[in-house]
């Protein structure tokens, strides 16, 4: 297929961001079954699967504020699934985590692409990156719904005080997201069976595909939330 | 930047991020105050006080149906004067907390299960479960 073009990243784009959104969808409904009520969900969908997207996504493409474009498509799909206290919410705040991947990993001496530098080939280096990052998805994603859930959905006031009392909450729900970050960045970047080339793959069969997964994550959503 | 003063600074600062999250996790796993009763207004009713001396009422929210106990019998049983004109926060054990006003109040109930607050016409952030306390604001 030669150099992507803006329609091949643009597949890219809302393929990989519905995967995302899927999980996010589909494993964020688990909790409200009563299911795995106490496991960490919300931390292993931004720390592992949310990080673990956007890393892989940005060392097959290497192309960058792709991230928050499907951040953005995952939020969208979020909105067709009704479950939490503020659906929009949880959408904005999948986005803001793609935001906040952009802001570190936009940093040159973050570069995790094949173009980056040596020292990101390091699994400890990606391990402590990945804490880093996983931590800061999760917890400013969380500080997102904490923030506006009040003000869009009733009773429409925010109060600083629940805020700030529930600030160790997140910041502890924090820590699961940090340990699921420190695996899924090297694993994301380093993984040595995935050799998954897009560049070599004929431009049919890709768009194809794309359109096949994507037409997947949307009708499961669709169909698990709505028949 | 060398490698080995790159790990340095990652290390310390994801280590940094550990410690701190965890003793944040270890902080919410203490409950704040006596998780057998329930403080209403300066009030203290055990579990079994509230579901034995109050009468419940079914409800729906959310499509489920609940049996619960209304939060404003509580209230006027403590003998708060003046009730109708206070805001009130409801904490749980582990520190999460959320305002009401008496308004919101009277919609309000509290379930056996994971003695919860439900409030069918509020979002499920203000389910506020091991309820340890309702104060006046």
């Amino acid at each position: 297929m030669g150099k992507m073009n803006k329609w091949q990243i643009l597949a890219g784009i809302i393929v990989f961001g519905s995967i995302w959104g899927m999980l996010e969808c589909l494993l964020g409904s688990v909790k409200f079954t009563g299911l795995m009520a106490e496991f960490p969900m919300g931390a292993l969908l931004g720390g592992f699967f949310g990080l673990g997207i956007m890393a892989f996504t940005r060392r097959l493409y290497g192309v960058l504020w792709m991230q928050l474009g499907m951040a953005i498509v995952a939020g969208l799909l979020r909105f067709w699934a009704p479950i939490g206290a503020c659906v929009v919410c949880s959408a904005l705040a999948i986005m803001a985590e793609g935001l906040v991947f952009e802001l570190i990993f936009n940093r040159p001496v973050f570069n995790i692409t094949a173009s980056g530098g040596r020292d990101l080939r390091n699994p400890w280096t990606l391990a402590f990156l990945g804490i880093i990052a996983g931590f800061a998805i999760y917890t400013v994603g969380y500080m997102f719904t904490q923030v506006f859930t009040p003000i869009v959905a009733p009773p429409h006031i925010f109060t600083p005080a629940n805020f700030v009392a529930v600030l160790p909450l997140i910041l502890g729900r924090g820590f699961f997201a940090a340990l699921f970050g420190g695996l899924a960045l090297p694993v994301a970047v380093l993984a040595k069976h995935i050799h998954l080339n897009i560049n070599e793959m004929p431009g049919k069969h890709y768009f194809a595909i794309a359109t096949a997964v994507t037409a997947f994550a949307w009708i499961s959503v669709l169909a698990y939330f709505h028949l | 930047m060398e490698t080995k003063s790159m790990n340095l600074m990652l290390g310390v600062l994801a280590a940094f991020i550990l410690v701190s999250s965890s003793a944040a996790f270890a902080y919410t796993l203490i409950p704040r105050g006596d998780t057998t009763k329930v403080i209403v207004a300066g009030v203290g009713y055990t579990r079994n006080d509230v579901f034995t001396y109050f009468a419940s009422v079914d409800f729906e929210a959310n499509g489920v149906q609940y049996e619960g106990v209304r939060l404003t019998d509580l209230i006027v049983d403590a003998g708060l004067p003046n009730a109708a004109a206070h805001d009130f926060r409801i904490s749980a054990s582990d520190g999460y907390q959320k305002d009401v006003s008496w308004d919101e109040l009277v919609n309000g109930y509290l379930v056996e299960d994971e003695f919860k607050t439900v409030f069918p016409e509020l979002t499920r952030s203000f389910w506020v479960r091991d309820l340890v306390s309702i104060e006046v604001v």
